[in-house]
């Protein structure tokens, strides 16, 4: 008796603190919304009083933000504000669960305004008519900043699809920022020179393995790891590259490669299972999901991986791997330095206009008028600043075209805070204003860092097939993308070599319709370039 | 109650003479507006959502929705049915789920006779609670356990099997090992909530036939044969119906979970396909189509089972 009225008590007060919570919510937003009719009269605005709307959209976030709940998110604040609204964002790290809670959404016709996918995806979108046509809305006079900073409208066209205008590209940087990185501090101990080749890469692998980098008298560091999502072989392994096969797609003369279909893939598949049986690659690897490769790498556990994004490594990036990897490991001189080995032959390609954002077909005219304004808001330099580097004197201050950032108030008003700023520049994945014609000064932006930049930007970059392509009707990339991995772990793991392969694609290209799919990715590049490209589907 | 009844009952009666349905169910006009709700729970949510089977015979678009999509007859079946995956995907579930019904019901019913053994009731009690515990959490979360105990490079029991200087088991990864894998997992997960309802049997057996049978000179062993396993038998028969009309699922939650492409040959089962094809592709009618598959075989073998059960000797469920 005694027992179950203590547990009544518990429930109570567990209840009594749920409905506590969401009253606060309730009382947080009354605020906000109090003062944005005022300053609506008070002109700031051209139209007088627009009526409140909610807008609600997807996007992508890094897998740490968290939108903090009232004022804290000042970047609402001021949209709800600025355009009264009232924008719900609902966010998640791209991956396949962005798609099966987008796709959960669709089917339960609760279509966010505007969405992220990526390019492929969108054309599922596009067909099954979830898209709104975009004529007269992504247009200069509605977008000036989208425009005027990222996107050329001459771009725009060769970005459709099935013919009509349903998308269009999220503003892009112009550089991938990707990178292997390698320990440093591992390479210093046991005496050896940063690998400049492929050859010299695995050696080191194998000494990261074997001679206990880490100096704790345990075998129980690796040379490399990767992220398979328990489903593929990772694009991560230098052994494309190694055997010539650039980013998901490129062009060698006049022909169309599909990398991951390709014949050369034999090679790749007999040096990863080389690299994978010497037994230098964290044996994770194809279980561990994206981000999961950096987490062993920031343990201390691993002393190469493959990463994205300038400031990585950065010696004062809360979210790096730098950082991180000091507090995690509590070694003061752990130093992640980027290299490739393929620096000046060729490391990967260029970028080219990538993932669209999309409108909603079921909402009202006005809610779509609306999202667009704020996009181009986000895209302008009010909104780009307020979305990167937080507001102007607090988190950063301005002196002409220089802004000088506050990393105090950066780290406890927004990465302490969920690092909530992630969500809302998905819009803008750019990483500096230059475009605008503003610098900033980081006065935590040290030379090393300046130095991996400088390293970065020299690798030598492949150009790609420079447009984005769209599947034909009727086929099924997902299911031949599927079997493809499937029989490449296969050959990894459970057959002797891979001589299989050729007689595996031609199963691809034929039973798989790899070779349609293809030969109209080929034609669409064709039309793109104005030069003919074709693919070659057959083994010989 | 009954006063009511008694009361309309006369009062109506010199409008002559209705058909007797009618008469009964004005007598029991009340006890009837009492399962209304029930009723309505059951038609809102579970009749009238049984309409949407139709997407699985019409070439279904969302934007057009079930009103407007095209019928297309059989063809998502055929479509089912002549695919290569198929065979494979019937094999493994079927494999799966009476793996599941053997191994899961037995490991219920002798946790339950063991505890109902102990007298020490504190000790029962704390047993019952620390075993039932597991049930409570997500698969996610034992996946995220058995995960950080089994995987190939950083999992404690690997790396200490490795220690050893013995040959390193995959379990997570390894065809032979998967479905050992998911039936472990669910019999430590959900042995102990499965065997409350065997207690909740074993706690309605007449203490005066143990009493007898201990006077007739019956031990511990003769007791259970002859009077606790027959006091528990309908509740297990009642539970193997319910189990077979489910014996397509195979626990798609767990399996999904658990699946990583190097076990596709032996754990990709019905319900996974149905969701990649159906929430990944956002492809509907194709997987509707196995859904009704499913559910008519879960229905006739429902049928089956309670003839069954009937026929020798047990009670079925109607």
């Amino acid at each position: 008796m005694k027992g179950t009225k203590s547990l009544l008590l518990v429930l109570m007060a567990i209840i009594l603190t749920l409905t506590a919570c969401s009253g606060n919510n309730k009382s947080n937003q009354k605020p906000s919304s109090q003062p944005s009719s005022s300053s609506n009269t008070g002109g700031e605005t051209s139209e007088p009083a627009r009526e409140k709307i909610k807008l609600n959209w997807f996007v992508t976030a890094s897998a740490d933000a968290i939108l903090p709940k009232g004022d804290q998110d000042f970047v609402k604040a001021a949209i709800d504000e600025k355009f009264n609204v009232d924008l719900k964002i609902n966010y998640m790290p791209f991956g396949q669960d962005y798609q099966n809670k987008l796709n959960s959404m669709v089917a339960s016709s609760d279509i966010p305004d505007v969405f992220f996918i990526d390019g492929i995806s969108s054309n599922q979108y596009i067909k099954d008519g979830i898209a709104r046509d975009m004529t007269g809305i992504v247009t200069p006079e509605n977008m000036p900043n989208y425009f005027k900073y990222w996107v050329s409208e001459d771009a725009l066209p060769k970005y459709q699809v099935q013919g009509q205008f349903a998308r269009a590209p999220i503003p892009y940087e112009k550089y991938f920022y990707r990178s292997y990185y390698i320990r440093q501090d591992w390479l210093d101990k046991l005496g050896l020179p940063m690998p400049k080749s492929y050859d010299e890469m695995v050696s080191v692998m194998q000494a990261f393995t074997n001679d206990d980098p880490d100096g704790n008298g345990k075998k129980d560091t690796y040379g490399f790891t990767a992220f398979g999502n328990g489903t593929n072989m990772s694009l991560e392994f230098p052994t494309y590259v190694k055997n010539g096969l650039f980013g998901d797609f490129n062009i060698v003369g006049d022909e169309f490669i599909d990398t991951r279909t390709d014949l050369k893939m034999q090679q790749v598949l007999e040096d990863t299972k080389a690299l994978i049986g010497s037994g230098v690659v964290d044996p994770d690897w194809l279980l561990n999901k994206n981000g999961q490769q950096i987490e062993k790498a920031v343990q201390g556990k691993v002393g190469i991986i493959l990463g994205f994004g300038k400031n990585l490594a950065f010696d004062k990036n809360p979210e790096g791997l730098q950082m991180k990897t000091k507090e995690v490991t509590g070694n003061q001189d752990a130093n992640w330095m980027p290299f490739d080995p393929f620096a000046e032959t060729g490391t990967y390609i260029d970028p080219v206009p990538g993932n669209p954002f999309l409108l909603s077909s079921k909402s009202s005219e006005e809610a779509i008028n609306r999202s667009v304004e704020i996009l181009d808001w986000l895209a302008g330099e009010e909104g780009f600043l307020l979305t990167h580097y937080g507001r102007e004197g607090t988190e950063y201050t301005r002196d002409g075209t220089t802004i000088t950032l506050n990393q105090d108030a950066i780290k406890s008003n927004i990465t302490d805070n969920g690092n909530f700023l992630s969500v809302y520049n998905w819009f803008t994945p750019i990483s500096g204003p230059e475009e605008f014609g503003i610098v900033v000064a980081d006065p935590n932006v040290t030379d090393r860092d300046r130095a991996i930049v400088e390293t970065i930007t020299s690798y030598k970059i492949v150009p790609s097939v420079g447009t984005s392509m769209v599947v034909k009707e009727g086929m099924d990339l997902g299911a031949l993308r599927a079997r493809m991995n499937e029989l490449q772990v296969k050959i990894i793991y459970d057959e002797k070599d891979a001589s299989n392969w050729p007689k595996y694609r031609e199963e691809l290209m034929t039973k798989y319709g790899g070779k349609e799919i293809f030969e109209f990715y080929a034609e669409q590049v064709t039309e793109a370039r104005g030069q003919s490209v074709t693919f070659k589907g057959d083994n010989n | 109650m009954q006063e009511i009844a008694r009361g309309a009952k006369a009062a109506k009666r010199p409008e002559g003479s209705r058909p007797k349905w009618v008469k009964t169910f004005l007598r029991y006009r009340w006890l009837y507006l009492f399962m209304v709700p029930g009723l309505l729970y059951y038609i809102i949510f579970h009749y009238v959502p049984m309409f949407g089977l139709v997407v699985a015979f019409q070439d279904y678009n969302l934007m057009k929705g079930v009103w407007g999509s095209p019928w297309v007859g059989f063809d998502n079946f055929r479509t089912v049915f002549s695919s290569p995956d198929f065979l494979v995907l019937m094999k493994n579930t079927i494999i799966l789920s009476v793996y599941r019904i053997v191994f899961n019901m037995f490991p219920d019913l002798i946790l339950a006779l063991m505890l109902n053994e102990i007298r020490v009731r504190w000790f029962k009690k704390w047993i019952q609670t620390l075993t039932y515990g597991p049930h409570f959490l997500s698969w996610i979360i034992v996946y995220g356990i058995v995960f950080s105990f089994f995987a190939p490079g950083s999992g404690l029991i690997t790396n200490f099997i490795r220690d050893l200087g013995w040959t390193p088991i995959d379990v997570l990864t390894s065809s032979e090992w998967f479905r050992t894998l998911l039936l472990s997992t669910d019999i430590w997960k959900s042995t102990g909530y499965g065997a409350i309802i065997y207690l909740a049997a074993l706690a309605g057996i007449n203490n005066e036939l143990y009493e007898s049978a201990a006077i007739d000179g019956a031990g511990r062993w003769r007791q259970m044969w002859h009077i606790t396993l027959p006091g528990v038998r309908d509740v297990f028969i009642l539970l193997i119906i319910l189990r077979l009309g489910n014996i397509l699922d195979a626990g798609f939650e767990q399996v999904y979970i658990f699946l990583n492409v190097r076990v596709y040959d032996v754990g990709d089962i019905l319900d996974t396909w149905i969701f990649r094809r159906g929430i990944e592709q956002l492809d509907f009618s194709v997987p509707a189509a196995v859904g009704v598959f499913k559910s008519i075989i879960g229905f006739v073998l429902v049928i089956l089972a309670n003839k069954l059960a009937k026929r020798f000797g047990g009670s079925g469920i109607w």
